[in-house]
């Protein structure tokens, strides 16, 4: 399979993709980039179902209203229209809307999910309609059982028996890693979350916290209050960093004490200030402007490390 | 050392525009149709679409901003979706499956198909010899609620009369007859294909059945003498319904050889593969059963001539054959070949 989790060797620097979580699958596109995807989870993809089952069930009413009030005139073309509406609703609904809707049927855009091709490559109409002609196998001949489970003509042993295997077509999702429906198997598709992200603004380089987009404030003048030296930097990794810039990105008011606690802890790890940098007045000690500019020197160094091969990790990464 | 402007800053100071371009272009194209943009915009997208994942890849290897990060690969993402989510236009895909990708997945899964077919045809034969020679076969053959009557112990006149006075309404009520015959037969088939899934056991029980049944029902109207007769009322709309029956089948046994015997890919990729192909043959018997059906809803209920019966049931069998075996241009090389 070719989404399992890709190790830190192996690839060229250049398409090296963070390392994958659990609910996280890579897909590389045609042009070699590995791209990471979220995966749906199996509740989000039931109720996208069900909502479009609603859907389904709506059109259906109306148009069996619709019908009805028509009926009396044209009854014959009624019976037909209704007959090959409901075949063509049944079978043709999940597909059409995915084509349509570039991969999402009304429910699926609703939850904020996709169909996507499971290798990245184009998602094709065939495919479509393969995992939604399954529907058939997993929700609708076994549905159709249990209702009519009496008129089967099988004894209760065989209904049991059917029931059992069919209902393992149906919970087929429960038995893969990757949530899996019978008709994504046979389709080679992967229903993921949407992706959606803001681009928020670069805190190395801005100065101080201000939400201004980048393009208008690269131009202000860094924050000097607050430098370190080399050996100051080197204590820390990527994981670290990363960690503290979650911390810098929460513009809640409480967050103030956990940035003084941050920033002593960090201040008696790298032994600041040292001698050069004379002492500092705790009054006038801003633990959020100290914590930023630690964050982009830090980030700078790690960065510059980087470009010469070496991704220290985490503070325990001494390679 | 602070006043040095960072390279991950300076990279996202020069890239940044085009990300927004591009953010807006999807924007568009998540609310409206390809239409929405002008052609101008439109030869950008595959640009900005590029350039966004060279942008990713170069922010994975020199920048350590994590939203950054994340917003690039959220926007690649969208962009790939865009660039390479299923073309929309509905039509000109219905051409291109009728006139070259449905005879070529049946062809491409020529075994399977011809198993198909051969277990409807053996069950069939093996049916006829059983009824001939001891109707009571019959009864074991045929469930109850299929025969209404047509029993070997019924008349010859009754059995003729099912062939010409049909068991329907005259006149406008054909039209549901033909459209409840296309559902109902439909519906068999896409059961056919999708049980495929199961190792295929319940498709080759199926389109036994299926076969039995149409051997016994030819017997019984053989031993009446009426074997002409039973042969023309089936071949109208027989050759287009059992042969759609078949190939569904087929389809399903496509998706049991990739379960079953995966060969050098894994079984997973084996059955993504076969399972595209096999859902193009099922697509298309679902159009094979609409013919079917108005064949049998209208054109069994008007004609009674045997000759006339016989040619429309012929033609139609040598227009399937043709246009199966037709020659076909060479797949589009598209890189679609399933290797996972």
């Amino acid at each position: 399979m070719a989404m399992t989790a890709t190790t830190e060797t192996g690839r060229p620097a250049g398409s090296v993709a963070p390392p994958l979580g659990k609910r996280h699958r890579q897909i590389v596109t045609p042009e070699g980039v590995p791209l990471t995807v979220e995966l749906a989870d199996r509740g989000s993809r039931a109720a996208a179902f069900a909502l479009d089952v609603v859907f389904i069930i709506l059109v259906l009413v109306i148009g069996g209203i619709a019908l009805a009030l028509l009926g009396g005139l044209i009854h014959v073309w009624a019976l037909v229209i209704g007959i090959l509406g409901f075949f063509l609703l049944r079978v043709f609904y999940f597909p059409y809307a995915e084509l349509r809707l570039r991969g999402a049927t009304p429910g699926k855009r609703l939850l904020g999910l996709r169909v996507i091709d499971r290798n990245g490559r184009p998602l094709k109409p065939e495919a479509i309609v393969v995992r939604n002609l399954m529907r058939e196998v997993e929700v609708f001949i076994p549905v159709t059982l249990l209702i009519f489970a009496g008129a089967t003509g099988f004894g209760d042993i065989a209904n049991v028996l059917l029931t059992v295997w069919l209902g393992i077509f149906t919970l087929m999702p429960l038995f893969n890693r990757d949530g899996l429906r019978v008709g994504d198997m046979v389709a080679g598709t992967l229903v993921i979350m949407a992706p959606k992200a803001a681009l928020l603004p670069d805190l190395a380089g801005a100065s101080g916290r201000s939400r201004v987009p980048l393009t208008v404030q690269h131009d202000a003048p860094r924050e000097a209050r607050y430098r370190f030296t080399p050996a100051q930097l080197d204590f820390y990794g990527v994981y670290e960093l990363q960690t503290l810039e979650a911390v810098l990105r929460r513009a809640d008011a409480d967050n103030l004490q956990a940035r003084q606690e941050i920033a002593r802890r960090i201040r008696a790890k790298i032994g600041w200030p040292d001698a050069s940098q004379g002492t500092v007045e705790e009054r006038g000690f801003d633990a959020t402007a100290f914590l930023e500019a630690f964050y982009a020197a830090q980030r700078a160094q790690l960065e510059r490390r980087m470009l010469f091969g070496k991704r220290r990790r985490d503070k325990h990464d001494r390679s | 050392m602070e006043n040095v402007v960072l390279k991950s800053t300076q990279f996202r100071r020069e890239r940044e525009p085009s990300w927004r371009e591009l953010e807006v272009l999807l924007e568009k194209l998540r609310k409206g149709s390809p239409r929405s943009l002008t052609p101008h915009e439109l030869t950008r997208l595959p640009t900005l679409y590029r350039g966004a994942l060279s942008s990713l890849s170069v922010a994975r290897s020199i920048s350590l901003d994590q939203s950054l990060l994340a917003y690039l690969e959220s926007l690649a993402n969208r962009a790939y979706f865009q660039i390479y989510g299923p073309r929309a236009s509905f039509a000109s895909v219905a051409i291109g499956f009728l006139r070259h990708s449905f005879p070529r997945a049946v062809r491409t899964l020529g075994r399977p198909v011809l198993l198909g077919i051969g277990l409807t045809a053996v069950a069939a034969i093996a049916a006829y010899f059983l009824c001939r020679a001891n109707p009571e076969w019959y009864y074991t053959l045929m469930p109850g609620a299929m025969a209404e009557g047509r029993v070997p112990t019924a008349s010859t006149e009754e059995l003729r009369k099912y062939l010409y006075e049909n068991e329907t309404p005259p006149g406008d009520m054909l039209s549901v007859f033909a459209s409840w015959l296309f559902v109902h037969n439909a519906g068999i088939g896409i059961i056919c294909f999708t049980l495929g899934f199961a190792f295929g056991l319940p498709t080759a029980l199926l389109l036994i059945q299926n076969g039995l049944m149409l051997g016994a029902f030819i017997a019984l109207y053989a031993s009446h003498g009426l074997g002409a007769e039973i042969g023309g009322w089936l071949a109208v709309h027989g050759t287009t319904e059992l042969l759609a029956v078949a190939l569904c089948g087929g389809a399903g046994f496509g998706l049991a050889r990739a379960i079953l015997f995966p060969g050098a890919q894994s079984r997973l990729a084996a059955l993504a593969r076969a399972g595209r192909v096999a859902g193009q043959i099922a697509l298309g018997c679902i159009i094979m059963f609409v013919i079917a059906g108005a064949l049998e809803g209208y054109a069994r209920q008007l004609v009674v001539e045997l000759w006339a019966r016989y040619a429309i049931g012929g033609l139609m069998l040598v227009f399937w054959a043709m246009y199966f075996l037709q020659p076909l241009p060479p797949a589009a090389a598209d890189g679609d070949d399933g290797d996972d």
